[in-house]
């Protein structure tokens, strides 16, 4: 996965290394002709990252597991259109990314015409992420140690990165979990390189705002 | 966004990441030196990335594997598309979805029961009868058939638009022998005496205004309006009512053969069953009676609105019988055999009046009837005895007391007809006219939203309707014209001589016509005037029968009357 830099997913991550290139490439080849095991080895290798980069876009499990079964079977629809012009992560993603933006406006309309739908910033319950802070915030206790700090901290980026924009989710994920360059985003979200770039500054002040409170 | 400031974004995104280069690092650095608060800004954002690049990462759940290579087994088992084996992986929801759907059809089977067997509320307060009287030219009596227990109506007018509908009948091979039909009157009007019946008059006497206007005048709201039509031969009636729906760009559906009518209007959903039965059993008499017959739904020319063929008991469930649901051993509403029945949906009440003017002077057909949902008649006619008139007249006073805003328009119509139009005041007439029928001439308003149509404006023959909102400043934007043009305190008439002089003024139209309408009293008027027209030909009339009022017994074959 040499194309992937940045990828700090760990053991459950595969190897970035010609080998595994290799692996993926022929897997790619024995699926595109209709080898349905070896989509099932596809699936196995991208899993993780797929469902996790959907947990931080939609902030829900169960949303995200479905969101990630959906991407690999609309894979398995188009895998005869795939062109091998970009990594099988890649553009196993760009169809994760696009369901997830998609799921989350369907989410942002719904909360427009719900009968509470004001702007403000309590938070709602179809939004785990905004409920999970909520909840921190009514329980907050002194942390006793580092371990329940860096705990709450990222329970408290995670709330804030749910009230994002999706596009402006998405940049972060694909930069900050996902390690994506410049240049795969800007082709990912079909931008300009200085536009995703000032995308990703607006985004990072965005993810500041809402974290402000509890920086400070 | 200015590409400058986008620039900008882009390096403090990089002076972020850590990517930028020394010299734009450098130049940012010096910044925010002198600029502490910024300093602190990109201090947040790199501990916000920080943070958010070490969020702990999450494994999958193990049932997802399992759940997608099983799908994939079965569709390399199936040999299927992965389309219909990828449904299982969202069934989690079907439970929910189903759940609603039960809650829902739960509240509307309740909904139902609740509607059919509440009694009725007249929306006039008086009690509805069934009396018979005289019904001119109809079928023979074995050709009525029984209705259903009336069921209450619903607040005047209905929730329904109103219908227009005509039928037309075979040439009966015998006459007719003394037809009956029952017909819904007030109770305070059926305990004074039957007045005597009047003697025929021809119908033009009847409506000096033409039955057109009257019509206009009558309808109420959201009302639905029978028209009883009779014609000698049914082909050559079926070929004039088409021609006039193609005439006035009409839509039409047919109702069925041969459509039915029941005299006196009641609860559709009540009725309906019953006449259903009854009305199959006549078609097929009346099939077994006429072989010759050709079938209803002829070939038409291409263009043609009309969607088929209903079933007879469509028409019948529109015409259901009304009375008071608490009222014991009520006779069932007599049927009309008649054939090409057409239902006309959604017109203004002008465009219904004149359907129904055109209706009126077609020379092969006489118009017996006009009255609306409950029954009560619209407009006089030869075969209108006086208490439907006294009905109908009551009704119109309900009427006109629930569109109590339009009582200038009304009065405007009223007196409209009196002028005879000439050459000379042709153009003041249509003005008129148009000020009748798009609402009062208040001034304009910001706010509003005006139709504006510029005749040949675009090219010859062309007519563009633009919709245009008056801004906040009081003015509205035209084609071709470069400055808006004020509107706000304008009548529609005044804004029309505003724009035509606008264009005329610019040489872009010697001799502009302009016609400005609201667009929200326009709304009113084609939203919540809405009339459907139940179109019905049957047999040519008959001389009217001295014993016009009569006590209708159900024919021996009744079908039972199903109870609430």
């Amino acid at each position: 996965m040499s194309s992937l830099s940045g990828a700090q997913y760990g053991a459950d991550l595969p190897a970035d290394s010609a080998a595994d290139a290799r692996q993926e490439s022929d897997l790619l080849r024995k699926a595109r002709t209709g080898d349905r095991f070896a989509y099932g080895q596809i699936v196995r290798l991208y899993q993780d990252r797929i469902y996790n980069a959907m947990l931080r876009m939609v902030g829900d499990r169960d949303e995200a597991r479905e969101l990630t079964q959906e991407t690999f079977t609309r894979g398995l629809q188009k895998i005869e259109t795939f062109r091998g012009e970009a990594s099988a992560y890649t553009w196993l993603f760009r169809i994760a990314m696009n369901l997830a933006i998609s799921q989350l406006r369907r989410v942002k309309r719904r909360r427009v015409f719900s009968l509470d739908g004001s702007d403000s910033p309590t938070p709602r319950r179809d939004d785990q992420a905004a409920s999970l802070l909520h909840r921190i915030e009514q329980q907050r206790q002194p942390a006793p140690d580092e371990r329940l700090e860096a705990r709450e901290r990222a329970e408290q980026v995670l709330a804030a990165l749910g009230r994002l924009d999706p596009e402006y989710r998405a940049v972060l994920v694909m930069r900050d979990i996902e390690g994506f360059d410049y240049q795969q985003m800007a082709d990912l979200l079909s931008l300009p390189l200085g536009t995703l770039k000032s995308r990703l500054f607006r985004a990072r002040v965005a993810l500041r705002d809402e974290l402000l409170d509890y920086m400070r | 966004m200015s590409q400058d400031k986008e620039n900008i974004q882009a390096r403090l995104a990089e002076y972020v990441e850590g990517t930028l280069d020394a010299a734009g690092r450098a130049e940012i650095e010096r910044h925010l030196q002198a600029n502490p608060e910024h300093r602190q800004l990109m201090a947040d954002l790199i501990e916000a990335k920080t943070t958010l690049a070490n969020l702990p990462r999450e494994r999958a759940p193990a049932d997802l594997v399992e759940m997608l290579q099983g799908q994939l087994e079965r569709a390399v088992l199936l040999e299927g598309d992965l389309t219909e084996t990828s449904r299982p992986l969202r069934l989690r929801r079907w439970p929910q979805a189903l759940a609603v759907a039960a809650i829902l059809a739960l509240a509307i089977g309740l909904g139902l029961v609740v509607y059919v067997t509440l009694p009725p509320q007249h929306p006039s307060g008086f009690t509805i009868v069934e009396r018979e009287v005289p019904m001119l030219g109809v079928a023979p009596p074995d050709a009525l058939v029984d209705a259903a227990q009336p069921a209450p109506t619903p607040a005047t007018g209905g929730d329904g638009p109103t219908e227009t509908r005509v039928a037309a009948a075979p040439p009966s091979p015998q006459p007719p022998a003394a037809p009956v039909m029952t017909q819904a009157v007030p109770q305070r009007l059926a305990q004074t005496p039957a007045p005597a019946q009047p003697a025929p008059l021809p119908l033009a006497s009847l409506m000096p205004f033409g039955i057109g206007q009257r019509l206009a005048e009558s309808i109420a709201p959201k009302d639905e309006v029978v028209i009883v039509m009779a014609g000698a031969d049914p082909h050559v009636a079926d070929d004039r009512v088409v021609a006039l729906f193609l005439q006035q760009n009409v839509q039409w559906e047919r109702i069925g053969q041969p459509a039915m009518v029941v005299s006196s209007v009641a609860d559709r959903s009540a009725v309906a069953p019953a006449v259903s039965d009854n009305a199959r059993g006549i078609e097929a008499d009346a099939t077994a009676a006429r072989p010759e017959q050709e079938p209803v739904t002829r070939s038409r020319a291409a263009g043609e609105s009309a969607v088929g063929e209903a079933p007879a008991a469509d028409a019948l469930a529109v015409q259901a019988a009304k009375e008071p649901s608490n009222q014991a051993a009520t006779p069932p509403p007599a049927l009309v055999q008649a054939q090409n029945g057409y239902l006309v949906r959604g017109l203004t009440r002008q465009q219904a009046a004149e359907l129904l003017q055109s209706l009126s002077s077609e020379g092969s057909l006489q118009m017996q009837q006009v009255y609306n949902w409950y029954g009560d008649a619209l407009v006089a006619t030869n075969a209108m005895p006086p208490d439907q008139l006294e009905m109908g007249r009551l009704l119109q006073e309900d009427a006109r007391r629930q569109t109590e805003p339009r009582e200038a328009e009304r009065l405007e119509s009223e007196i409209a007809p009196q002028r005879q139009p000439t050459a000379d005041n042709q153009q003041a007439e249509m003005a008129q006219q148009l000020k009748r029928t798009d609402g009062p001439t208040a001034p304009i308003a910001a706010g509003e939203t005006i139709e504006i149509v510029v005749d040949e404006l675009v090219g010859p023959g062309v007519t563009p309707a633009v919709q245009q909102q008056v801004d906040a400043r009081g003015r509205v934007k035209l084609q071709m014209i470069p400055d808006p043009v004020q509107a706000e305190g304008l009548t529609p008439a005044e804004l029309e001589q505003q724009i035509a002089a606008q264009y005329r003024d610019l040489a872009l139209i010697d001799a502009p016509t302009v016609r400005v309408r609201r667009l929200s009293d326009a709304a009113v008027a084609e939203g919540q005037d809405r009339v459907n027209l139940f179109i019905v030909v049957q047999n040519p009339p008959a001389p009217p029968a001295a014993d016009a009022v009569t006590d209708q017994q159900p024919p021996a074959d009744a079908q039972p009357v199903p109870e609430p």
